[in-house]
C-alpha cells in the first residue's frame, strides 16, 4: 500500500466515522453507560424510560428537521410545546374528550405557526428572529392562559392512558416517525422542502414555488411541535406554562447531531431517530450517574456545538469535493 | 525615454484556461504622459494584465518593469505604494462607510492624532477638497456610499485613483455605464493626468474612444498580443480585423436548413426595464434561434432574465403564444414552457450538492409524480437517458453534479429543459467556461431543438457562436437595441461589432 492510498484509507474511516456521528455517539454512549451505570441502565425497564420519554424530542424535532432542512431555524419550540400542552391539558379538563383536546392544541400550534410562516414569507424576516421573537411571544401567551398555574391531567383519563404512557406513547411516536420518514422520502413535500435547502435559487428559477413550500413547511411544523407537547404534557401529567424552557436547544441537537446540515438540504428524519434517542440516553445515563441538571444542561450544551462542528465539516466537504 | 511601464512575455494561467499566454518575445510599453488603449473582446486577457499588474494575481511567467526597476509586488496596497493606482470594472468598496473612508481607505494612518484615534475632521476635509478638485463636489465627503448613485459611485472611484497620485493609472472599461458628460468629464481628467506626465492605460470595448483618447493601442485576442499600433495609422475596421482575427467560415455549427422556422412564439414590444434596457422591440418564432449580442452591461443578461420573470420589466408589452400575459414569476414561465440556463451555472441553474436525477426532474415533477407522490423510478429513467443521450460524463445518474466537468454541468443543466419539454429557452452563454468538445456537443442539442420546433434565445458574448448558431441576431448597446442582423444575408463579425461598440 503506498502512502496515499494509506491516507485515503484513513480519510475514508474518518470520514464513515463522521458521516455517522449520531450512530456512533449512540452506540459508544449505550456501551458507556451499560458498563458504568451498575446494571441500572441496561434492563427492559429503564431503556423502556429512556425511549419513552424521548417521544415528544422526536415528536419536535420531525417537525424540527424540516424546517432546518429548509435551511431555516426555529428556535421558539420550547415555548409552543408548553402553549400547545397547556391548551390541550384545559381543553381536556372542560369536555373529557381526548380528541377536542388533540385538536384544539393543533389548531393553535397551526395558528401560531402560520404566522410565524407569513412574517418569513411575506415580510422576509429570517426565521432566527421570527422564531426569537416567537420564543418569546408564545411563552407570554401560555403564562396568560395558564395564570401561571398548572393544569391537572387526571392519570386515569384516556389522555393520559393512549398518549402518556407506554407502550401506546412508544407505538404513537412510532407511526409518527414513519409518517413523517414517508413524507419525506416519498411526496412531492418532501422533495421541494430539500431542494429548496440545496439552494433556494436554483429551486425558484426551476419553477418550484419556494414561498408556498416555507409556509407549509411551517404549518407542518406546527403540527408536530404541538403532537409533541400533548405528548409532554401527557407524559407528565399536566399542562404547565414552565416546561420546555430551553426545549429548542434539545430539539436543535436532535437534528443536527442526526447528521441534517444547518445549512439545509442534506440530511433527514432517520438520523433525527438517533439524534433524539441519543439524548434521550445522554440524560438518562446522566441521572444514574448522579449528575446535577446544571451539569447535564453543560454537556447538552457542548453536544450540540460539536455536532454542528462535524456537520459543518462535512457539508464543506460535499460541496467542494 | 524611459518606459513607466514594461509587460514582458506575460503569461497567467488557471487552473485549465490560459488568460493570458503571450509569446516570450512579446512586450507592451507604456511612457510617462500617455494614454495607451488595451483592446479586445471579452476573455481577451484585458482586465488580467491588469490584475497581475495591481499584484491581485500572481504572473505565471514573464516580467515586468517599473520605470526600469523589475518589479515583483504581489498585493495591491504595495502596487499603489509604488504609484499603480487603478479605477475598476466594479469597484470595491464598502458600502455602509463613508465616501471618505471609502477614499482614505488604507491610508488613513496619517489622520492618526495623538490620542491613536482618527481625526475625522481631517479626513473628511482632504477629501472635500479631493472632491473639489475634481469636480465632484456635489457628493460630501460624510455621505454613506451606499447612498449614492451609481454614477457617484464611478466618480468616487474615480477620485480615490487620483489622490493617490499616481505615476501609472490604469483605467478599466470606466465609461460603458455612465452618462456622456460624465464620460467629458473623465476625458479631461485623464488628458490633464496624460500632460501631468503619468502613464495612463486605458482598457474600453468603445473603438471611438480608443480614437479620441489614445496615441497608441495593443490589442489582445484570446490572451495573446496580436498587434501594437498607432491610433492615427489605423482605421476602424483594421482594428476591429486585429479584435477578431479569426476565419469562422471554415467552423461549421449548424446546417443553413430553416424549415423548422413557423409562426412566432413570443413578442414582446417597448420592453423597458430602468437601470438596465430601454424600449426593445424583439420576437422570436417558432423553431427559430434568436441570438442578443452586446458587452458586458448592454442590458442583454436582465433582457433574459426579464423574459422569464426573474427580474421584473418596468414596462412595455409580452405577448407569448397569442397571449399578452407578462411572466411575473419564474414558475408560471416554467408553467407555461418557457426554461431558463442561466450564465452563472454553478450558482442558478444546478444544485450541486445533487445528483444527475434530482437536478434533471426537479423542473418537471408534475410529470415525475402522482398526487404528490414523486416516483423514484421513472425520474432515474428519464435522468438515465438523459445522460445516455446527451452523453453526459459521469460515473452514473446518482452522482452529485458538483464532481462534474464544466461541459458536463452543463448538459445537465440543459437536459433539465428538454426533459420538462420547454417550448422556449433562453440560454445565457451555454457555453461558457465549456472545453471545446462539449462546445460542439452543446451546439448540436441547440440545433436538434430548433429541429424539433423549439425556440431558443440565445445571449452570448462569443460573436462566432452567435454567428454560427442564430438565424437572427439582435445587438444591443447600453440597454438599447442597436441593430438586427440576418442569417445569409448581412452575418458577419465586423457588422454586429459596430453595433455593439
Amino acid at each position: 500500500m503506498t502512502t496515499t492510498q494509506a491516507i485515503q484509507k484513513k480519510k475514508n474511516i474518518s470520514d464513515f466515522f463522521l458521516k455517522n456521528i449520531s450512530f456512533t455517539a449512540f452506540i459508544v454512549l449505550f456501551f458507556l453507560f451499560s458498563i458504568t451505570c451498575s446494571g441500572k441502565f441496561l434492563t427492559v425497564d429503564n431503556l423502556l424510560t429512556v425511549s419513552c420519554s424521548s417521544v415528544d424530542l422526536l415528536i419536535c424535532a420531525l417537525g424540527g428537521t424540516f424546517i432546518i432542512m429548509l435551511g431555516s431555524i426555529d428556535l421558539s419550540a420550547g415555548s409552543m410545546i408548553s402553549l400547545c400542552g397547556v391548551i390541550a391539558a384545559k381543553v381536556y379538563n372542560a369536555t373529557i374528550s381526548t380528541t377536542a383536546a388533540l385538536a384544539a392544541a393543533v389548531a393553535v400550534g397551526l395558528v401560531f405557526y402560520a404566522i410565524m410562516g407569513m412574517a418569513h414569507t411575506k415580510l422576509q424576516v429570517p426565521t432566527f428572529i421570527v422564531t426569537l421573537g416567537f420564543l418569546s411571544v408564545a411563552r407570554a401567551t401560555v403564562t396568560m392562559v395558564s395564570s401561571g398555574t398548572i393544569t391537572m391531567i387526571p392519570f386515569d383519563s384516556t389522555f393520559k392512558k393512549y398518549l402518556g404512557l407506554k407502550p401506546w406513547l412508544l407505538i404513537i411516536g412510532l407511526i409518527i416517525f414513519v409518517i413523517v420518514w414517508l413524507i419525506e422520502r416519498y411526496t412531492l413535500f418532501g422533495r421541494y422542502t430539500r431542494l429548496i435547502g440545496g439552494d433556494e435559487t436554483v429551486a425558484r428559477l426551476s419553477g418550484i414555488n419556494v414561498n408556498r413550500q416555507k409556509m407549509l413547511v411551517f404549518l407542518f411544523a406546527g403540527v408536530l411541535t404541538a403532537i409533541g407537547g400533548i405528548v409532554m404534557a401527557a407524559r407528565i401529567g399536566s399542562g404547565s406554562p414552565s416546561v420546555g424552557q430551553g426545549y429548542e436547544l434539545n430539539v436543535i441537537s436532535a437534528v443536527v447531531l442526526g447528521g441534517t446540515s444547518q445549512r439545509g438540504g442534506i440530511g433527514g428524519v432517520r438520523g433525527t431517530l438517533i439524534g433524539a434517542l441519543t439524548l434521550g440516553m445522554l440524560s438518562n445515563g446522566l441521572v444514574l450517574w448522579g449528575m446535577p441538571s446544571e451539569v447535564q444542561l453543560f454537556i447538552k450544551g457542548i453536544v450540540l456545538v460539536f455536532a454542528v462542528y462535524v456537520s459543518l465539516e462535512r457539508s464543506q466537504n460535499m460541496v467542494i469535493k | 525615454m524611459e518606459a513607466a511601464v514594461l509587460f514582458k512575455g506575460i503569461k497567467k494561467y488557471f487552473s485549465g484556461t490560459k488568460a493570458l499566454d503571450w509569446n516570450p518575445e512579446d512586450y507592451i510599453e507604456v511612457f510617462p504622459g500617455e494614454i495607451h488603449g488595451l483592446i479586445g473582446e471579452n476573455g481577451a486577457g484585458k482586465s488580467t494584465l491588469f490584475q497581475v499588474l495591481m499584484g491581485i494575481y500572481e504572473r505565471t511567467a514573464g516580467e515586468i518593469f517599473l520605470f526600469g526597476e523589475p518589479y515583483n509586488i504581489t498585493n495591491a496596497h504595495k502596487a499603489e505604494e509604488a504609484g499603480i493606482s487603478i479605477i475598476m470594472q466594479q469597484p470595491n468598496f464598502v458600502y455602509n462607510m463613508t465616501v471618505a473612508e471609502n477614499i482614505f481607505m488604507g491610508r488613513d494612518k496619517k489622520f492618526i492624532n495623538k490620542a491613536g484615534l482618527i481625526d475625522w475632521k481631517k479626513q473628511n476635509k482632504a477629501t472635500e477638497e479631493i472632491l473639489k478638485e475634481y469636480k465632484y463636489d456635489h457628493i460630501k465627503p460624510t455621505d454613506i456610499l451606499g447612498d449614492l448613485g451609481f454614477e457617484e459611485k464611478k466618480q468616487v472611484e474615480i477620485a480615490r485613483a487620483l489622490s493617490i497620485k499616481p505615476k501609472v493609472l490604469l483605467v478599466d472599461e470606466t465609461s460603458a455605464a455612465i452618462s456622456k458628460e460624465s464620460v467629458e468629464n473623465l476625458y479631461k481628467l485623464l488628458r490633464e493626468q496624460r500632460d501631468k506626465g503619468t502613464a495612463v492605460i486605458y482598457i474600453s470595448h468603445f473603438i471611438d474612444e480608443i480614437n479620441n483618447l489614445c496615441d497608441r493601442i495593443s490589442i489582445l485576442r484570446d490572451g495573446k498580443l496580436v498587434n501594437k499600433m498607432l491610433v492615427k495609422d489605423t482605421t476602424l475596421n483594421m482594428i476591429i480585423n486585429n479584435m477578431v482575427g479569426r476565419d469562422i467560415s471554415g467552423t461549421k455549427y449548424r446546417s443553413e436548413d430553416n424549415s423548422s422556422i413557423g409562426d412566432v412564439l413570443l413578442e414582446v414590444k417597448g420592453y423597458t426595464m430602468e437601470g438596465a434596457f430601454t424600449n426593445i422591440d424583439f420576437k422570436v418564432r417558432v423553431g427559430e434561434i434568436v441570438g442578443i449580442a452586446g458587452i458586458g452591461g448592454c442590458g442583454s443578461d436582465a433582457f433574459g432574465r426579464a423574459l422569464f420573470g426573474y427580474e421584473k420589466a418596468t414596462g412595455g408589452e409580452f405577448i407569448y403564444k397569442g397571449k399578452n400575459d407578462p411572466m411575473d414569476s419564474p414558475r408560471k414561465s416554467v408553467k407555461n414552457g418557457i426554461g431558463y440556463i442561466p450564465k452563472d451555472r454553478d450558482r442558478e441553474g444546478l444544485f450541486l450538492i445533487y445528483n444527475t436525477v434530482l437536478n434533471i426532474s426537479v423542473a418537471n415533477m408534475k410529470k415525475m409524480s402522482k398526487k404528490g407522490i414523486v416516483n423514484h423510478k421513472l425520474e432515474r429513467k428519464v435522468a438515465q437517458d438523459a445522460v445516455k443521450q446527451f452523453r453526459i460524463k459521469t460515473p452514473s445518474e446518482l452522482t452529485e453534479v458538483s464532481s462534474l466537468s464544466g461541459g458536463n454541468r452543463q448538459k445537465v443543466a440543459i437536459a433539465k429543459w428538454i426533459a420538462n419539454d420547454s417550448d422556449l429557452l433562453i440560454v445565457n452563454c451555454p457555453t461558457r467556461g465549456v472545453d471545446v468538445g462539449a462546445k460542439y456537443e452543446i451546439y448540436k442539442i441547440i440545433e436538434t431543438l430548433k429541429n424539433k420546433g423549439k425556440s431558443i434565445i440565445l445571449i452570448s458574448d462569443e460573436l462566432p457562436e452567435l454567428l454560427g448558431m442564430c438565424d437572427r441576431v439582435y445587438c444591443f448597446r447600453k440597454g438599447l437595441n442597436s441593430g438586427e442582423f440576418y442569417r445569409g444575408i448581412d452575418f458577419t463579425e465586423e457588422n454586429v461589432v459596430i453595433k455593439m461598440v
